[in-house]
Formats: structure tokens, C-alpha cells, sequence
């Protein structure tokens, strides 16, 4: 494999792995608070298409940007409500705000006259420095070729990580999600961080989401996160709830999903069919390898158990 | 450091009073528990009704074509039923393990395998075979598929405890992929060579096509409303119902009684797998007529997970539910017709799957509305 295949192939696997690195940061903040929320993919839709309706009729992909983060962080309050005051089973919510995620952002994208999803925006994210430093050997590509939001999931990765392990919110935060009856008893308001750390993980979903129609497929289309919210909820856990490692993992995720352009470059030919199926593949091998390796989980020990101060 | 802390939080709850007491309830009444879901479902369609409203159209003449296309004619009822064929075991599937406590998502994928299985099975053997036996060795062959794809989450799981949640997800999509591959990707068994346009699946032998007898029940849903009844015995009558309930009620409860944890998980997983495997085989049998993935993959095993948890997860409950959502989504194609969008009915299905999740709330707990006393709390 020559350099030049490497390095464009590097450069595509940063940008479709760019929605999972801000879903997966997101849904850290989310798990590490002790809630684990499984509608990521209907969240990160919701994101994709309110994103480009708004960038459609504004031609900024930033207002579509805003719009998308502002939609989906409210859509994901219906996962606060029911998983935090109403103490639902998280799987069956998760798996709830997918569908309803799908169907909803289907039901938006048929709306207006042509329907959105016939609709082409033309404006989307472009790179943020010019042509002629992309050249530059090695850093201009992988470095410097980049979209604003590639910048903004790195620096959202930094800030994750400074904020969960750096400050005293952090280690509220991870509180709530190890115990939080004892959080509790010590004064945090364990229903409030909750709520907020949804939003918060719900807002980065939607990054995710705006991402696909404003820069990576630059058009909308019905369920086209095809399995990227899955996929980032679970790069959650085999990243141990740490986002530097998240960033790794989900571009190695972008490396597997977009062999199929490296392996064009390199002029060999194989199904896509086959190469759709690989991501989810690894994913579910590596699963089973480091749970069959793994001595003691990181897991948050509260994620997924609904609180109930009564029941202490 | 923790004294003040303390102190803090009385303070705050003193003055954020809110005079509502959540009181954890003995035990409910199954009945109240059925009610609180029928709410939920009344909920979802008032829900739904108001989203119609603000994409301008108007909900009750929606609905009373939703209705109408559902069950007003011989034809329709008949559309509706060989929906609620699938539902029935896909939401019987999602219940056995639901019951068990794990957290299977894979009745998607296990359909896909026991379809891809099914299809293999009615293209082998149904030219040879008298109908009779071509149609059960499609639905032992459809069993199969659906238990070995089942297999591929149990076994880690009752091994190393790798969490079902996420193999399951993973399989599904792997086993859409494989499905796809058979048809588009390649020029494979399944795939129908003669056709030169777009690919599409080898249509089955027609000793292997289910006809509705007396022009409604055909044979798929004969026998998922007979495997409804087994299950709710074999939870009930049978000691692995009962070991079942017990781990589904408290791991630590099954594990002191000396209950293995390990073939447990493999055996529900299989019977779970098998269920949403021969929803794939009749549903090759009765409507697709050949593996066709654009038909097959129509997430019936996710909307199996909303059956189940609005049947509370009781076999026989599964049976209406699975009606219902049969006449939802037997209608969803049609509605363009009259200018709605078909995601109408998923939006639908997804407000009723987060109304009875919330609803679960008001069964566990008795919310009473409190006189605040002043400076008490």
C-alpha cells in the first residue's frame, strides 16, 4: 500500500468516524451519569434532519448545526423523564426513542413541497484552512484538510476528558453514576445532574447527526445513520467511558466502514454488501473478546439502575 | 465536609416542598396494569393525533381511514391478519427472554436467519416434498436458523457475560447484511437467475405458499396462535417456566436453588431465537414468497419488543396486542396514498413503546398529592 492510499484513507476514516467520536463523548457524559441511554441512533436522526431542514432554508450550515444540537438535546429529554422521574427500563426506552426517532425524523424529511427528502442544500461544512495547505506532506491531509466540526469533536473529546477526571463537577458527576444514594446523601442532586448530562449527551447526539446531512452525505435520506448511534452507545463501553479512547476506537470504526473506498483506491473489488456487514462484525467479535479477557468492568455501577430515594 | 453537605440538602428540600408522595406499591393488580397500558396506548394515538395536526393534516379523518384500511373490508381483515402472524411470535420471542430478564434486542436478526433458512429449505425440498411436509420442514428449518443466530449472543453471554444488549444489536445488523448480500451482492441460491433486472429473490415452490383457509386463518397464524398457548403453558406448567420466572424475579434466587445459569441462558435464548426464526419462515411463506429483503427487513422484531412489553409480557396478552399493531402496520404503505407519510405508523408504534415504558411508573408506584405542612419535611 503506497502513502497516498494510506493517508486518504486515514483522512476518510477521520471524517465517517467524526459522528461517532461527538455521539460517543456525548453518550460518556450520559452513561457516566449513570443513565444508559440506547436511543442514540433515533437522537442522532433527529439531528441529520432537522440539521438539514434548517440549513435548506437558511443556507448556513452552522444555524443547521445549532438547530440540530438545540432539536435533539430536547428530544432527548423524553429519555430524562422516563428514565430518570419515571424510572422506566432504560433498554425498553432506548429501543422506544429509536423508533420513534426514525419515524419522526421519516416524518419530517416527507414534510414541505418538494419533501426534504428530495431536496439537495448545496451549502455544507467546508475545510477550514485553504487549498493549498492540505499539500503539505502528512500534516496537510490528516491534519489540516479538515471541517470545522472535526475540530470541534477533537476539542469536545479534550474537554470530555478534562471534565469527567479534571474538575469537581466531573467527579459529582461520576459519583451519581457509581452510587448515587451516597451522592445523595452527600448533597448532589443526583435527578438534576442526570437530566443535565442527558441533555448534555443528547446535544453531542445530535452534533453527530447534524454531521451526516451537512457535511459527510451532504443530502438527507430516511434511517441513514444505519447503526452509527448503536455503534457509538457501545464504543462507549468498550472505550471504558473515556472519550481519548472513544476518539480511537471510532476511527477505527471509520477505518473498517470506509475500507470499501480504501480497497477501490487499491483497485480490489468486493461486495459492499460484505463490507457493510464488517463494522457491526468487529464490533461483536471485539465484544466478546474483552468480556472474555476482562477481570474488573469500569462500568459505572449504577448505569442503567433508576434511583429511587425511598428504596435505599 | 459531609456535615454541611447534608445540611444543605435539607435546606434545598425544604424549599423546593413539592406536595406529591411516590409510594412503592405491594403488589398490582393485573388489571390495573392493564388499564394503565390501554391509557398508554389511548395516549400514544392522541399523541400521534396532535403530530397530524402540525404536519396539517386532519387527524380523525386519518384515523378513521387508518381504521377503515385496517378492518374494514374481507380483504383488509385478511392484510391485517397475516401482519399479526409475524408480531405474534416475534412478541412471543421478545417476551420469553424479556421474562427471563435478558435483555434480547435480537428478534430482527433471528428473523432474518430463520427466513434466509426458511427460503433455503422450501427451495430444497418443496419441489420434492408433499405440501404437508414442505411446509413443516420450512418451519423446523426457520426454527433452527433463529436458534443457531440466537446461539451466536447466548453463548458468550452464559459464558463470559458479554452483555446481550450489544451482541444482539451487532447480529442484527450482521445478519441484514448477509440477507442483502444473498439477493444484491451476489448470484447466490436464493436469488432468482432467470430475472435480468433488479435482483430479487427465487420464488418459493407453491406447495410451500400458505392459502388462507375459509379465506382468513391460514396456517402461519394457526400455528403461532398454537405456539402462543405452549408458551404461556411452558412458563407456567413446566419446571423450566418456573426456573424462568424465578431468574427473571432474582439471579441470586435461581443460583441459591441451584438453577445453571448457563443453559438456562442457551435454553431461552434458543426458544427465542426459534420463535422469531419461524416468524421469519411463515412470513416467506405467506407474503414474501422468497427471501426479499426490502419486505423481510421491516423491523419486526423491534416492533416485537413494543408487542411484549404492551402485553406485559404475558404470552396470551401477546395475541391482541400483536392484532393491533398487525393493523397499524398492515396500513402503513397505504397511507401515501391519501398524502400521509407512512412513518406516521412508526412514530405511532414508538410513542406507544415510550407511553407504556412511562406508564410502568404508575403501576410500581402510587403518586398521592400531599398537603405540604410548613417547615415539615
Amino acid at each position: 500500500m503506497n502513502d497516498w492510499v494510506l493517508i486518504q484513507s486515514l483522512v476518510v476514516a477521520v471524517s465517517t468516524g467524526t459522528p461517532v467520536v461527538l455521539a460517543g463523548s456525548g453518550a460518556i457524559l450520559t452513561q457516566r451519569s449513570g443513565v444508559l441511554d440506547l436511543g442514540v441512533e433515533g437522537t442522532m436522526l433527529i439531528g441529520a434532519v432537522t440539521g438539514f431542514w434548517v440549513t435548506t432554508a437558511t443556507g448556513s450550515p452552522f444555524a443547521g448545526l445549532v438547530v440540530a444540537v438545540l432539536a435533539a438535546a430536547v428530544f432527548s429529554m423524553i429519555q430524562g423523564v422516563l428514565a430518570v422521574s419515571l424510572r422506566a427500563n432504560q433498554v425498553v426506552v432506548g429501543v422506544a426513542l429509536v423508533i420513534f426517532g426514525s419515524g419522526l425524523s421519516s416524518f419530517i424529511g416527507s414534510q414541505g413541497d418538494p419533501p426534504l427528502a428530495r431536496r439537495f442544500s448545496g451549502a455544507i461544512f467546508t475545510p477550514v484552512f485553504p487549498e493549498s495547505v492540505h499539500d503539505w506532506p502528512a500534516v496537510g491531509p490528516l491534519l489540516l484538510s479538515h471541517d470545522p466540526v472535526v475540530y470541534m469533536s477533537w476539542a469536545f473529546v479534550a474537554v470530555v476528558q478534562w471534565y469527567v477526571f479534571r474538575t469537581r463537577t466531573g467527579m459529582h458527576l461520576r459519583a451519581v453514576g457509581h452510587d448515587p444514594a451516597s451522592a445523595d446523601a452527600a448533597g448532589l442532586r443526583v435527578s438534576g445532574m442526570r437530566y443535565l448530562h442527558v441533555a448534555l449527551g443528547g446535544a453531542a447526539a445530535g452534533a453527530g447527526g447534524g454531521y451526516l446531512t451537512l457535511r459527510l452525505f451532504s443530502d438527507w435520506f430516511d434511517d441513514m445513520t444505519a447503526g452509527m448511534g448503536w455503534i457509538a452507545v457501545i464504543l462507549v463501553i468498550l472505550a471504558s467511558w473515556r472519550s481519548l479512547r472513544l476518539l480511537v476506537a471510532a476511527y477505527a470504526f471509520g477505518a473498517i466502514s470506509s475500507l470499501g473506498f480504501t480497497l477501490q483506491l487499491l483497485g480490489w473489488n468486493i461486495p459492499t454488501e460484505l463490507l457493510a456487514i464488517l463494522p457491526f462484525l468487529v464490533v461483536y467479535l471485539v465484544m466478546v473478546f474483552v468480556s472474555a479477557a476482562e477481570r474488573r468492568s469500569q462500568m459505572p455501577a449504577a448505569l442503567a439502575e433508576p434511583y429511587f430515594r425511598e428504596s435505599r | 465536609m459531609t456535615a454541611p453537605a447534608v445540611d444543605r440538602a435539607a435546606a434545598r428540600s425544604g424549599r423546593w416542598h413539592i406536595p406529591i408522595t411516590v409510594e412503592q406499591r405491594a403488589a398490582s393488580r393485573f388489571l390495573q396494569q392493564l388499564g394503565v397500558n390501554l391509557v398508554a396506548l389511548v395516549l400514544a394515538f392522541g399523541l400521534g393525533a396532535i403530530l397530524l395536526l402540525m404536519a396539517g393534516d386532519n387527524p380523525f379523518d386519518v384515523y378513521r381511514e387508518m381504521f377503515d384500511r385496517a378492518f374494514g373490508s374481507s380483504r383488509a381483515f385478511r392484510e391485517t391478519l397475516r401482519s399479526t402472524t409475524p408480531l405474534i411470535l416475534t412478541g412471543l420471542a421478545v417476551t420469553v427472554c424479556f421474562r427471563m430478564g435478558l435483555w434480547s434486542i435480537g428478534a430482527e436478526g433471528q428473523l432474518i436467519a430463520g427466513s434466509v433458512a426458511g427460503a433455503a429449505a422450501a427451495l430444497v425440498l418443496g419441489p420434492s416434498l408433499p405440501a404437508s411436509l414442505a411446509v413443516a420442514a420450512v418451519v423446523i428449518a426457520a426454527a433452527l436458523g433463529g436458534a443457531a443466530w440466537a446461539t451466536l449472543a447466548s453463548v458468550p453471554r452464559a459464558l463470559f457475560g458479554t452483555d446481550e444488549v450489544v451482541t444482539t444489536l451487532m447480529l442484527n445488523f450482521v445478519a441484514l447484511g448477509i440477507m442483502n448480500y444473498l439477493i444484491y451482492g451476489s448470484v447466490s441460491y436464493w436469488r432468482d437467475r432467470t430475472n435480468l433486472g433488479f435482483p430479487a429473490g427465487k420464488v418459493i415452490p407453491e406447495s410451500t405458499q400458505l392459502d388462507p383457509y375459509f379465506g382468513v386463518f391460514d396456517a402461519g397464524l394457526i400455528l403461532s396462535l398454537a405456539l402462543a398457548l405452549i408458551v404461556a403453558l411452558a412458563l407456567r406448567r413446566t419446571v423450566w417456566g418456573y426456573q424462568l420466572r424465578v431468574a427473571g424475579d432474582s439471579r441470586a434466587a435461581a443460583s441459591y436453588a441451584g438453577i445453571s445459569a448457563t443453559r438456562q441462558i442457551i435454553s431461552v435464548f434458543a426458544v427465542s431465537g426459534a420463535l422469531a426464526g419461524i416468524a421469519g419462515g411463515t412470513f416467506v411463506m405467506s407474503i414474501t414468497f422468497a427471501l426479499e429483503p426490502r419486505a423481510i427487513a421491516v423491523n419486526l422484531g423491534f416492533v416485537g419488543i413494543v408487542v411484549a412489553a404492551v402485553a406485559l409480557l404475558k404470552p396470551l396478552l401477546v395475541v391482541p396486542i400483536a392484532f393491533l399493531m398487525g393493523a397499524l402496520l398492515s396500513i402503513a404503505p397505504s397511507l401515501s396514498i391519501f398524502g400521509v407519510s407512512p412513518a406516521v405508523v412508526i412514530v405511532i408504534q414508538g410513542i406507544i413503546l415510550l407511553c407504556v415504558a412511562g406508564a410502568q411508573f404508575f403501576i410500581r408506584y402510587r403518586v398521592r398529592i400531599t398537603r405540604a405542612e410548613v417547615g415539615s419535611r
